[in-house]
């Protein structure tokens, strides 16, 4: 679930990240720990975005992981934001 | 990490190779050069495609096809029996492993099965040999050249292993595209909502402004007191006296009973008094608008006056008067009955004038008609009865129990029956009780208004504005706090949104800049390869070709750096096919080379059939030199696929057997099987000698000069041995001798001047044994063409003394048997 992190704070350039080419499932983990740096909740979002749209074998398929991606993160977004509101109540 | 070579493929019933029962079978090094040489129609390409669909489970030219061209069916060798394809593999692991074998299958009905005993996973190990640079042909380095940049970054970035990072790179683009983003996240939506719920609650605070104003006598300005403004509706309502003791438990503006406050500025005004004087004032008032006659009794005079008349109007004009008239007239028609003096009409005696008498008695007659109408005209529409008709009805309808007497006086006129002034004077009564009892009510009315008057308190008006004030501001602030609250949720919702939309668009201008510099570091590397390789194939020192990443893009330029003198040239545009190919090889040679994935071989399919003869000994000679592994270099196995006889030729002078394995491809499929033939250095040789063991002299005889002439030339080659100019610009029949002269002549020279590296032994053999051996038995006999009568045996005698003479300019390099040429006459090595 979403915390406030994923709604109030900002987001930060990280740091300057290199990849020097190992291979993406080695590099693909420093990377998504370089952007935990940023924001460790949305980075959990991310690694499964990730997950989804290496698993498209066309672009058509990653297009529509793309877009049933983004209404999952829309939706689990408005979910946090009802269920922090209610908190507050 | 392990990477395989491929040392053998075997096909059967796969495209263009049937081969049911007898697959097609190739042996590779894997520390040579592998070529593959394939007339046209035999085979080559259907291998290719074997390997195509063993690694990558498809067939790149079947997959260009339509549908509706049915690809699929093609697949399988049409004249299999089963259309089963069979393709299997053996790959060798470059850390010492064992081999692994496995078969690829491809059913009657399209299924692809694959299975190995020496791998549990021979599905994920054929897909880690699905690497760009594993299988190229010549379409590959064209398109590469050919294509747009983009296309042509994609293609670079998968052929150095890096596609995913691409494929990454897109994705995570494609994740922060304002305009998708927008779409996914129903953005514009939001927005609409956002816009519509800002005008809601200026609205409200517009609304609320005024009443607090009007209450507080201070203005909204700031909206951040906007929690206390509900206190201060309280507060203003606090200060009222009436109001106050009713205020005082209320915490806040949602609290108040504005019912209440109203019902006690409505007890505190006696309402229910205020009520009914306003009530009997409307009743007042609607009496009197509804009475629009303002005529009195004495409007009675004229009706009367007009019956008066009418009456002495038909007391003139009697019926018995004109009954008289009517008699007299009846006998003046029956013969004057009366005296002639007297008038028939009037009865007056010596009358003379009678027709002025009728005219007379006619217009009496008319008289009373007139009247009666003037009194009709007076019921009808004068005052008197107009006001005698409205009082009867609305002052007091039940007045007079014999009913409306004005009616009366109306019907009578109606009929005819007569109206005498006796009626009328009963109007004239009733008129009158009539005007009484209004005057009397209305006196009342008044009475008790002025009564009512004197009872009720002072207005509280102001007051009752001030709560409604009061009540209008809590609903105003009302619409603005669900405005604002709903507002606040849109807001919140956008900010989310776009805080995510931040972050992913960080992700990918990270990821973006990673991976940029990361090609461009790679492309760094390779550069100095790439152009020493394209230096190598094609000779050229001033023409330099420089792959340039562009800056945020995937897109990769393709310059020359150095075109003989000009900089930054299109090579694309000046290249002629051969040099962009040739650039195209270098740059996917030198991407393969520094390739780390599992796939430590390269196949090649037709690559140089855009070059000339020179060129491709120059590839070939790059191929084994800069690429190839040898057995301890870290190099590629390289494997060759061509139709062009150039690969025999280069594989005839390279002629060591170490450095390079040379097969052919034979067979004219469907027709027949397609067979693989090592091709070995000395095969001149091993033909001659088939044919002549099998006693066919012909045919071994001519082999024996082909090879011959081999050996001559080759040891020429090897030690460098100077010959006559002729020689080496003609091929003419007396070539053999020639070379025979210029190879003892060239060893009595170096004998002589005392620096020659040859054995005594080897040089007394040769001049001494094997070369007057060669003329004698064969040189001076084939010229004659008398060669045919030779047997078989002598023949082989003369294949021993060739490789004789060979053997005469070679030395065991480890004393055991590994003969090499001398590097010349004067040096060993």
């Amino acid at each position: 679930m979403l915390g406030p992190s994923m709604t109030q704070r900002g987001v930060a350039m990280p740091d300057s990240f290199q990849l020097n080419g190992a291979g993406l499932d080695l590099e693909l983990q420093d990377f998504l720990h370089h952007m935990s740096s940023v924001n460790a909740e949305m980075t959990s979002i991310l690694t499964e975005h990730i997950r989804i749209l290496r698993a498209g074998s066309s672009d058509d398929s990653r297009r529509a992981a793309r877009s049933e991606f983004n209404t999952a993160v829309r939706n689990q977004i408005l979910s946090s934001l009802a269920e922090r509101s209610e908190i507050e109540r | 990490m392990t990477r395989y070579f491929l040392t053998r493929v075997s096909v059967e019933g796969f495209r263009g190779v049937n081969n049911e029962g007898a697959p097609l079978t190739l042996d590779f090094k894997t520390d040579r050069v592998n070529s593959v040489f394939a007339p046209n129609g035999s085979g080559k390409s259907s291998f290719y495609e074997a390997l195509e669909y063993a690694f990558r489970g498809r067939v790149g030219r079947l997959g260009e096809m339509q549908s509706a061209e049915n690809p699929d069916n093609y697949v399988a060798n049409l004249f299999h029996s089963r259309r089963h394809s069979t393709i299997v593999v053996t790959l060798v692991p470059d850390d010492g492993g064992s081999s692994i074998e496995i078969k690829i299958e491809r059913d009657a009905g399209g299924v692809r099965r694959v299975s190995s005993t020496d791998t549990s996973s021979p599905d994920s190990l054929l897909a880690s040999m699905n690497e760009d640079f594993a299988l190229l042909d010549y379409a590959a380095f064209n398109r590469f050249i050919e294509d747009t940049a983009l296309d042509r970054g994609r293609s670079f970035s998968s052929l150095l292993g890096l596609s995913e990072y691409g494929d990454l790179l897109r994705s995570l683009k494609a994740v922060s595209n304002s305009q998708t983003f927008r779409t996914d996240f129903k953005t514009p939506e939001l927005e609409a909502n956002q816009a519509s719920l800002r005008e809601q609650a200026e609205r409200a605070l517009r609304d609320f402004s005024t009443h607090y104003a009007s209450l507080t006598s201070k203005r909204v300005d700031d909206v951040s007191l906007a929690p206390s403004w509900g206190q201060d509706v309280v507060q203003a309502l606090r200060g009222v006296k009436l109001l106050a003791p009713l205020l005082t438990e209320v915490e806040d503006l949602d609290s108040v009973d504005f019912a209440v406050l109203k019902r006690t500025i409505f007890e505190a005004e006696n309402g229910e008094l205020r009520e009914r004087y306003t009530g009997l004032l409307e009743r007042k008032s609607a009496l009197l608008a509804s009475i629009r006659s303002r005529a009195s009794v004495e409007a009675s005079q004229e009706l009367k006056m007009r019956v008066r008349r009418y009456d002495e109007a038909c007391a003139e004009a009697t019926e018995a008067q004109l009954q008289n008239l009517l008699l007299a007239a009846e006998d003046y028609l029956q013969g004057h009955t009366e005296e002639e003096s007297t008038c028939p009409l009037c009865e007056r005696p010596g009358a003379d004038n009678l027709g002025e008498r009728v005219t007379e008695r006619l217009s009496a007659l008319q008289q009373m008609q007139h009247h009666w109408a003037s009194v009709r005209e007076e019921v009808a529409s004068g005052a008197f009865i107009a006001r005698l008709s409205e009082l009867e009805s609305r002052v007091s309808p039940r007045l007079d129990d014999e009913g409306s007497i004005a009616s009366a006086i109306r019907e009578r006129v109606q009929t005819g029956s007569g109206l005498n002034q006796e009626l009328i004077r009963e109007g004239e009564t009733r008129l009158q009780k009539l005007e009484n009892l209004l005057a009397a009510r209305l006196a009342d009315a008044d009475a008790d208004l002025e009564q009512m008057e004197a009872s009720l308190p002072p207005s509280l008006v102001q007051l009752a504005e001030q709560v409604a004030a009061g009540e209008a501001a809590r609903s105003a602030l009302s619409r603005y706090r669900d405005a604002r609250a709903a507002l606040e949720k849109v807001e919140t919702e956008l900010r989310s949104f776009d805080g995510w939309k931040r972050f992913v668009d960080t992700a990918y201008r990270s990821f973006a800049a990673a991976e940029a510099d990361m090609s461009q570091r790679i492309l760094d590397e390779l550069r100095l390869e790439y152009q020493e390789l394209f230096k190598g194939v094609m000779s050229v020192g001033d023409i330099v070709p420089t792959l340039t990443r562009s800056a945020g893009s995937e897109q990769l330029a393709v310059e020359l750096s150095d075109f003989h003198g000009a900089s930054s040239v299109s090579a694309r545009a000046v290249l002629s096919e051969s040099y962009r190919n040739a650039l195209a090889i270098s740059v996917f040679l030198s991407a393969a080379a520094r390739h780390g994935k599992a796939p430590r071989f390269v196949i090649l399919d037709d690559v140089t059939s855009s070059f000339d003869a020179g060129h491709q000994f120059k590839l070939m000679e790059q191929l084994r030199t800069r690429l190839q592994h040898d057995g301890s270099n870290d190099g590629l196995q390289v494997i060759l696929l061509s139709h062009d006889v150039t690969l025999e030729k280069y594989f005839d002078r390279l002629d060591d057997g170490r450095s390079w394995h040379h097969q052919k491809l034979q067979g004219w499929p469907p027709l027949t099987p397609v067979t693989a033939h090592n091709q070995s250095a000395d095969r001149l040789r091993t033909d001659a000698e088939r044919y002549l063991q099998a006693g066919q002299v012909p045919e071994g005889s001519g082999l024996i000069r082909q090879y011959l002439e081999f050996v001559l030339q080759q040891v020429i080659r090897k030690v460098q041995i100077p010959v006559p100019i002729d020689l080496a610009v003609n091929d003419h029949s007396k070539m053999v001798g020639a070379c025979l002269d210029a190879i003892v002549d060239a060893v009595t020279l170096r004998q002589a001047a005392g620096t020659i590296v040859l054995e005594t032994q080897q040089i007394a053999d040769l001049t001494g044994h094997h070369v007057p051996a060669i003329v004698a038995n064969w040189v001076s006999h084939y010229g004659t063409a008398a060669s045919a009568s030779f047997s078989p045996a002598s023949l082989l005698g003369v294949l021993g003394d060739i490789d004789a003479i060979r053997r005469c300019f070679q030395y065991d390099a480890s004393g055991t048997g590994d003969w090499r040429f001398y590097k010349s006459l004067t040096r060993r090595s």
